[in-house]
């Protein structure tokens, strides 16, 4: 029996009626990440024995006629920035290649509840930053549809296991687009909730107050069974809130949707842009209604963005020392000061792109330029969280491209980090106003998969799911790889 | 940005650079504030900053701990992700 690219509504059918065992779904995905996984890289380790023993206790339950949660045997991937007790947690980082966390994030003993399957942990940009996963201190990842190009980043490692049904989904993390753009690229599903509808306890730091875990998975549908999973209160994260996850109140052959003028102009792919607006068009002939609507700080988010972020991370990454764990020079030579182990540790276990960012954040906290860089782009994160309000005034849900283009070669934006940057344009403002988004697949160009990004109001995640699912009913999932 | 001022950026930031390095940091971070300085013609009169954009609030917890029921492995595998550890403690240099 084919079990891929069954959702997870389906496969949990299937595994109650025992027309497969969770051992035989789990060793399915199993075989095709040991068949291909060695070239694609969407894996730092995997977790097969622990996959093996998790579903071999799903079917003991099966076996006793228990009910069980839609999750349950199902086989999923972890981002390697979210801890799992027992297993390696890297960040993809040399200063936490031998890590193995002692705990389990809240998100992990959510699924853990759920019965999930874990397979592995997916590789990604070092401590999230990135767009492309070449930034990994191990290797980079390839995307399922063209191997020449990136799957996208951070969580291009995530959003490749899912493309590549190595796992029916996966959980990543979005700081400023690291979901949405890599799901995009690999044409698969991301969400990024409302900041505060998932806790972030057991995710390593990038940018406290932007970080936000979430689903990569096939369907929108699948997205939204793994999200009510995980959200909810948690009192390890005070910004954590409770299910205030509101239904949609207007009925979804009226949804009006928002179409942001900035969005569409200079610097997004006019065969991109192509696909997106067929597809609003097809939406309107469901009844959708098509607005303009103008958000006019959006401009100058990244701006704002790559301020408030490495001024974070200067200060997230300020834990890695070489005292507590984590790689060390500690031991080295006894002629060494303490002030020694700190910066060999540092130097020679963070990345470059890490330390860019912590040298940047650093500047711009430093005295005499707050005022000038940090505060200003406080200020703009205001205007930009002012835009979004005044548009949801008259809109339920804004519509945009994800990305500006599809995927890139490998290669074709390191050398320059300002072009790596601008590839979050259209996903950064979401992350700066806390708000909700979702990339949905909706057409290729070339054969490489174009991403709908539909944003919506503070816990209104629900508005999400039913625009996305009339997304994929008017385009269909774009599924290209025949896994 | 010249490379004196990534040298101090650099000893506030606890890293080592060699003169290749610095160079290609001055160069790099001196695009990137090049192009965030645009933030400058952003007409900003009467913002209030956002430091988070979803409203933060303190929250207390009472100052009581709960035994964990496996807090003696737990405490030992927090000891063991350290280098250098001596009779349950974390060992590091001298601070002073």
């Amino acid at each position: 029996m084919k079990l891929s690219g069954l959702s997870i509504q389906e496969l949990h059918t299937k595994l109650v009626a025992r027309e497969f065992s969770a051992v035989e779904l789990a060793d399915d995905c199993i075989a095709r990440i040991e068949k291909t996984d060695h070239d694609m890289h969407a894996f730092v380790h995997y977790n097969f024995d622990g996959a093996r023993s998790q579903a071999a206790a799903i079917d003991a339950q099966i076996a006793r006629g228990d009910t069980l949660p839609a999750l349950a045997g199902i086989p999923c991937a972890v981002k390697e920035n979210i801890v799992v007790e027992g297993l390696r947690s890297t960040a993809s980082s040399k200063i936490l290649e031998q890590y193995v966390a002692p705990y389990d994030a809240y998100v992990i003993e959510k699924l853990k509840s759920n019965g999930a399957v874990m397979v592995g942990k997916t590789n990604m940009d070092e401590f999230a930053m990135g767009s492309s996963t070449e930034n990994s201190a191990f290797f980079p990842t390839k995307n399922p549809t063209d191997p020449s190009r990136v799957p996208g980043g951070s969580s291009g490692g995530s959003a490749a296991a899912v493309a590549a049904h190595y796992a029916v989904y996966a959980l990543g993390s979005d700081t400023g687009g690291s979901i949405r753009q890599p799901a995009s690229l690999c044409g698969v599903v991301g969400l990024k909730p409302t900041y505060g509808a998932v806790s972030r306890s057991g995710l390593m730091a990038m940018a406290s107050s932007l970080d936000q875990i979430g689903p990569l998975a096939r369907t929108v549908e699948d997205a939204r069974i793994v999200f009510d999973a995980i959200r909810g209160y948690d009192e390890k994260d005070a910004t954590s809130v409770e299910a205030r996850v509101r239904n949609s109140e207007r009925d979804i052959r009226n949804l009006r949707i928002g179409i942001p003028k900035e969005y569409f102009g200079e610097g997004i792919d006019p065969s991109v842009r192509a696909v997106i607006e067929t597809t609003l068009a097809a939406l309107e002939k469901e009844g959708c209604t098509l607005t303009e609507v103008s958000l006019p700080h959006t401009p100058y988010a990244i701006s704002a963005y790559y301020i408030i972020m490495p001024a974070e991370v200067s200060s997230n990454l300020a834990r890695y020392d070489g005292m507590k764990y984590g790689y060390s020079t500690h031991g080295r030579s006894t002629h060494d000061a303490l002030q020694d182990i700190y910066v060999r540790s540092r130097t020679e276990g963070f990345g470059r792109e890490v330390k860019r960012r912590i040298m940047l954040g650093t500047y711009v906290l430093s005295a005499g330029y707050y005022d000038a860089y940090y505060k200003k782009a406080q200020q703009v994160r205001t205007k930009i969280v002012e835009d979004f309000s005044n548009a949801f005034n008259t809109v339920d849900v804004i519509a945009t491209s994800t990305t500006p283009t599809t995927a890139f070669r490998f290669g074709e934006k390191t050398e320059d980090p300002l072009s790596m940057y601008l590839e979050d344009v259209f996903t950064v403002p979401v992350n700066l106003a806390g708000i909700p988004a979702i990339s949905v697949p909706c057409g290729v160009v070339n054969g490489l998969p174009v991403g709908m990004q539909f944003i919506a109001p503070w816990f209104a995640e629900e508005r999400l799911f039913h625009a996305g699912a009339l997304c994929e009913k008017v385009r269909g999932t774009t599924d290209k790889t025949n896994a | 940005m010249d490379i004196d001022q990534i040298k101090h950026l650099a000893k506030l930031s606890h890293l080592a650079f060699t003169d290749e390095e610095l160079a290609r940091f001055a160069r790099e971070l001196s695009s990137i504030l090049a192009h965030v300085s645009e933030l400058e013609r952003v007409d900003l009169s009467g913002a209030t900053p956002t430091a988070h954009a979803v409203s933060a609030h303190n929250v207390f917890r009472k100052d009581e701990y709960e035994q964990h029921p496996r807090a003696a492995e737990r405490a030992a595998a927090l000891l063991d992700a350290a280098p250098e550890q001596e009779n349950g403690y974390v060992k590091v240099k001298a601070i002073l």
